[in-house]
Formats: structure tokens, sequence, C-alpha cells
């Protein structure tokens, strides 16, 4: 069997932690909403959305913890190893996008009888279906393989390496704002922004281009890690 | 090609310390090896890298005539069952065979639930719940079913009891006469398994101290008890490995077969003859060597 | 199984012991290398280097696609082997052990005689 194929299944063996858990967290979530906007007389918009996405992006740094060394002990390649993985991820956040455009769907039609946006937001959903799908389906990749590029430096760096990697990102966006700041440039950012507002479906291709960044950082920090 | 792996000067260096020195072996086919030493002593390290999982600091390491490094024609001929394997958190015991299956080319399906029987593994329990034993049987089915060409067990015991290790001994046995394979057992527990081997290797300090046919290493030591005089005047001239004495009485192991002339020499001087099991040829040769390298330092 | 001698030998000796007291009859079939291995838990290239030891003495045969078997003669064979062992280990010794005692070949024979009537 193509090596491939076994690494996806072998994420997608963990029902419970790709097809159960998410959705539970989020219908939790859009429970407690629905709760509160049936006592509630004003239409409410909610961010109760983001669980499922903070979700994704720890399911991404927990699957290279649990997986990693399973795969790898069980002498699968490290190159299937991560050409599966991205592959299963893809795979999730194009399904789950389309059941959050579905339910967005939905929602626009009812509010849930209750006045509720949990699901159809503005500026997030703006646009047609498909460009709805691709903003949730870019959120949530973004979120899946940078949870899996930030294990991936743990993995390779360990502890320290991990935390100099945070400590460095910090210095640098400190040093970016410094710099925009000494040369007043927040009101020529400002303007731009105005005349180029970016949209969702924008911001998103921005995102997954990022994970293409991380999906190959991780490569590249994977290619010689030991289990 | 003979050899199923052939490494040459392999040497893995930390930061602190030198895990694995220079070491040189080759491994033939269908043959069981045991990889013996005490923990810590690199056998651990050196698997890890036969099966691409670490990587050396320098030296030849071939498997299959090829480099294992992601290399699929050789890493989906090896199994390399560990201790410390780590399963998903979700994954059951039937999850964890079925993901094997494809995994590995060789798999069998029948014999790894035949084993499932035999060790009475509950299929749908969750892996973190499993009993260490449990964890260790599972380890074992995987290894077995597996049936790489080159199949490594390291310390695939833990846990298990007494029957359950004669157990794993009967099925591999069995197992490997029908399929035979290159099989590598690393274990602490040697004289169990010392009847299983057809060849010993031993590493002791990042060093292979020993690389000898099993049949041959038989009887190659000798131990001498009696009084301390008597003992000491018999040994002159010999290669001693380990000594022992309590009050008046001394024990002296040494290096070679005694003949006939030997033991009737001891009966004389009123001496017992006992002989060296692998395990404690093992400890006594392992001793030694530290003692060595720690007469070098000073 | 002894720690000090290779198995392969003491699988040999096991097998003619049980040649020789009949519990392997001549012309009967032995278990096979494979049975052997398990039987004793031992690596079955050893078992077959002990019953290989046997086939090389005469003591063992294979009969091809079949099995191996007791060749006739076996268990006489082995007696003498094993007489032949006797008298190197024992009636050896105890000669060159009575000369040095000074005991001659006759009060040798006495002695043996008193021996075989002890109770």
């Amino acid at each position: 069997m193509n090596r491939i194929s076994s690494v996806v299944r072998m994420h997608l063996k963990d029902r419970l932690g790709w097809f159960m858990l998410p959705w539970i967290i989020l219908g939790s979530s859009f429970v407690v909403n629905l709760g509160i906007a049936a006592f509630v007389e004003e239409p409410i918009t909610t961010g109760g959305l983001a669980s499922i996405y903070i979700y994704m992006l720890v399911g991404g740094i927990v699957s290279l913890v649990q997986t990693y060394p399973f795969a790898i002990g069980f002498t699968v390649r490290r190159q299937d190893y991560l050409i599966g993985t991205l592959a299963t991820m893809t795979g999730i956040s194009v399904y789950s996008a389309i059941v959050l455009v579905l339910l967005g769907a939905i929602e626009k039609e009812t509010s849930w009888g209750v006045d509720l946006s949990f699901f159809h937001l503005n500026y997030l959903s703006d646009g047609n279906l498909l460009a709805q799908w691709w903003v949730h389906f870019g959120i949530m990749l973004s979120m899946l393989v940078g949870g899996f590029f930030i294990s991936s430096i743990h993995r390779k760096f360990g502890k320290n390496g991990m935390f100099a990697f945070f400590i460095a990102v910090s210095l640098i966006l400190s040093v970016a704002i410094f710099i925009v700041s000494a040369n007043d440039g927040w009101d020529a950012i400002g303007r731009w922004l105005k005349d180029h507002p970016p949209t969702a479906a924008e911001l998103s291709a921005g995102m997954l281009l990022l994970s293409v960044i991380f999906g190959f950082a991780s490569h590249l920090l994977l290619r010689k890690a030991a289990v | 090609m003979n050899n199923i792996v052939e490494i040459t000067g392999l040497t893995k260096k930390y930061r602190d310390q030198i895990a694995v020195h220079n070491v040189s072996f080759a491994l033939e086919a269908n043959k069981i090896y045991g990889l013996l030493g005490r923990n810590g002593a690199g056998k651990t390290t050196i698997m890890h890298m036969i099966t691409a999982q670490a990587f050396p600091t320098s030296g030849e390491l071939k498997v299959f005539g090829e480099a294992p490094y992601e290399n699929n024609r050789v890493l989906s001929q090896l199994c390399f069952i560990k201790e410390s394997q780590k399963y998903p958190d979700n994954y059951r015991v039937v999850d964890v065979l079925d993901i094997a299956e494809t995994f590995f080319p060789n798999w069998d399906r029948e014999f790894a639930y035949a084993l499932v029987k035999d060790f009475q593994l509950p299929l749908k329990r969750r892996m973190k719940r499993l009993s260490r034993g449990m964890l260790s049987a599972v380890g074992i089915i995987v290894g077995l079913a597996s049936r790489a060409m080159l199949t490594i067990f390291d310390e695939p015991y833990l846990g298990l009891d007494a029957v359950a290790r004669s157990l794993f001994y009967d099925r591999l046995l069995e197992d490997y006469a029908e399929n035979p394979r290159t099989i590598v057992l690393s274990t602490h527990l040697i004289d169990e398994v010392s009847k299983l081997l057809e060849h010993v290797l031993v590493i002791d300090n990042g060093e292979l101290i020993l690389n000898e046919d099993a049949e041959e290493l038989r009887g190659q030591a000798s131990t001498v008890v009696g009084a301390a005089a008597k003992t000491e005047a018999f040994a002159i001239g010999r290669q001693i490995i380990h000594r022992e004495s309590m009050g008046g009485l001394a024990s002296i192991t040494f290096m070679g077969r005694l003949d006939a002339e030997d033991r009737k020499q001891a009966e004389q001087l009123g001496l017992e003859i006992a002989p060296v099991s692998l395990q404690q040829l093992v400890v006594h040769l392992s001793k030694r060597n530290q003692g060595n390298k720690e007469a070098i330092a000073l | 199984m002894d720690d000090s001698r290779p198995i392969f030998v003491q699988i040999a000796e096991r097998i003619e012991n049980d040649i020789i007291d009949g519990a392997m009859p001549e012309e009967s079939q032995v278990p096979s290398t494979n049975q052997f291995a398990a039987f004793y838990q031992i690596n079955p290239a050893t078992a077959a280097k002990g019953v290989n030891l046997l086939v090389d003495q005469g003591i063992l045969y294979k009969r091809r696609g079949i099995g191996m078997f007791v060749a006739s003669g076996a268990k006489a064979r082995l007696m003498e082997q094993r007489k032949e062992h006797f008298y190197e280990q024992y009636v050896v010794t105890m000669i060159s052990e009575a000369k040095k005692l000074g005991i001659t070949v006759d009060q040798l024979t006495d002695m043996i005689r008193r021996g075989e009537n002890r109770p």
C-alpha cells in the first residue's frame, strides 16, 4: 500500500480527534450562545466560531507529538509522513469548511430563530459561497499547519529552541513596530488599508501562502530530527 | 549481497559524551542475533541508527546494501520494536494492528490475531489504558506479525511475566523456523534468550567488546571456587575476568576451556569447577571493560 | 541445559540417549529440527547442527521429503561408542590411579568382583 495513503489513514483512525471533538466543542459553544440569544431581545453576534479554529491549532500541534514517534518508529519515511500529514490536514480543512459554509447558509436564512450570528459573520462571510468556503478553508489549514510547524520546532530544537523561536518572533515584531512608529508609519498604513481594504478572501490567500512556507519549514526541521 | 547489515566505524557523539565509538560489525541473513550489554551501553543508539531514526556522527552504515535514510526499499523491510514506543493517545489495540498492516508489506493478519488470542489482549481497549505488560505484548505481536526481513526487538518484554515471555520465545522460534529472517534481540535478560541466539554481540560503553558465535562462546570461560590460596595458584597464567572472595574462599572466573588435565588438577586441589553462563560472561567482560577504561583515564 | 558445552552437542547426546534406551527405535522417525527447537526452546540452526552431527556419524539418516530416521545398527554403534568412552574415562583412569597406589592388576580384578557383589 502506498505509504502516503497509509499515513493519511493513520491520522484519520483518530476519528474522535478529527471528526467528533472539533464539532462537539464548536457545538457546545453554539448551544450556549443559542441559549443566550433566546433570552436576549437584540440580535447578537458572537465569536464562538473561533473555538473550532483554536481546536485546529492545538490539533496541529498535538498531531506531530502523537503521530511522529509512532510513524517514524514504525519505519515510515519522514517525507511520506510530512506529505501524508499535510494531505490529511488539507482534506480536513476542505470538509470542515464545507460544513461551516452550509451552517452559515442556514443561519443566513433563519438566524436560528433567535437572531444569532454565529456562523455567518460580517466580513468573514462576505462574498459568495465559494469565497466563504475559501476563507474558512484558509484559516483552518493555516491553524493546522501552523500548529504542526510549532511542534516541529519543538521536535528539532526542544523546549529551549521553541522559546528561542518565540522570543525571536517577539523581538522582530517589536523592532518592526518600533521602526514603524519612529517613522510615523501608522498613518501611512492606515491610509493604505482604507484605500485597499483586504477582503477576507485575500487574507485567507495570504494565510495559505504562510501555510506553504510553514509546511516547507517543517520539512526542513524534520528532515534530520531524531525520534 | 550477503550481509543484511554492514556497519563500519560507526560513531555517535553527543555534546557531552560518546554514545557509540567506532563500532564495526555485520549481520547475516536469517540468523537470530543477541545484541547485549548494560543499560546505556549504546545498543539502543545503534539500533536507532540502523533504522534511520538517529544519525551517525561518522562511519558507514548499510542495510540490505543501501543507506536506510528515507529509503523505502530498506525501511519497508525493517521493523523496530522498542520498549519506549509511543502510540497515539486515542488509538485502541485494534487500531494499532490495522495501521501496522498498512505499514508492513509482509504483514500476516491471521498470525497477528492468533497472537492477540495467545496474549489475551483486549482489542478494543485504548493503548494508554494498557498495563505495561500488555503494551509490551502489542509490540511483540507487531514485531512478529510484520515478518520484516530485519526485525529488531529492544527489551521487548518489560512487564511481561515469565509465562508470557516463554510464549514469546515459543512463537518467535516457531515463526522463525517457518519464515526465516534476521532477528536481533536486545535484552538484559541474557540467560533466558541465550538458547535462542546464534550469534552474540556485546556492547559496553559504546564499544563492541564481543562478537562471537553463541555455541562457540559456551564453555569459553570457567569459574573455579575453593580455598583462596589454592584457587589463586590454579588461576596463575590465565586470563582472569572476575574475582570474588568471602572469608577464606575465593571464586575466580577466567577465559579458557578446561581440559581433562585441568579438571584433574582442580579436583586434586579440592577446587570446584562451575560453568559460566552467558549472562555472567557478559557482566564480567563489561565490568572489566569498565575497569580498563578507568585505569586508562587515571 | 549445561552452560559449559555447546547446545548442539547436548542435543545430540539426548537423541543418543533416547536411541540407546529404546525410546527411539531403529528405523523409526525422529522429530524434525523445528520440533526439537520448539521443544527445547533453542535456535533451529542449533538443533539442526546437533542432528547433523548424528547424521555425519551415521546414527541418523534422511529420507528425502519425509524426515530424519534412526539408522539400523545405530543402537549397537552407540553402545560401542559409549563403551569405548567408558574405557577411556573410567578404566584408563582407574588403572593409572591403581598404579600410583601400587595396586596390581590381579588385586584390581578382585576389587571389581568385590564391588559387583555388594548388595
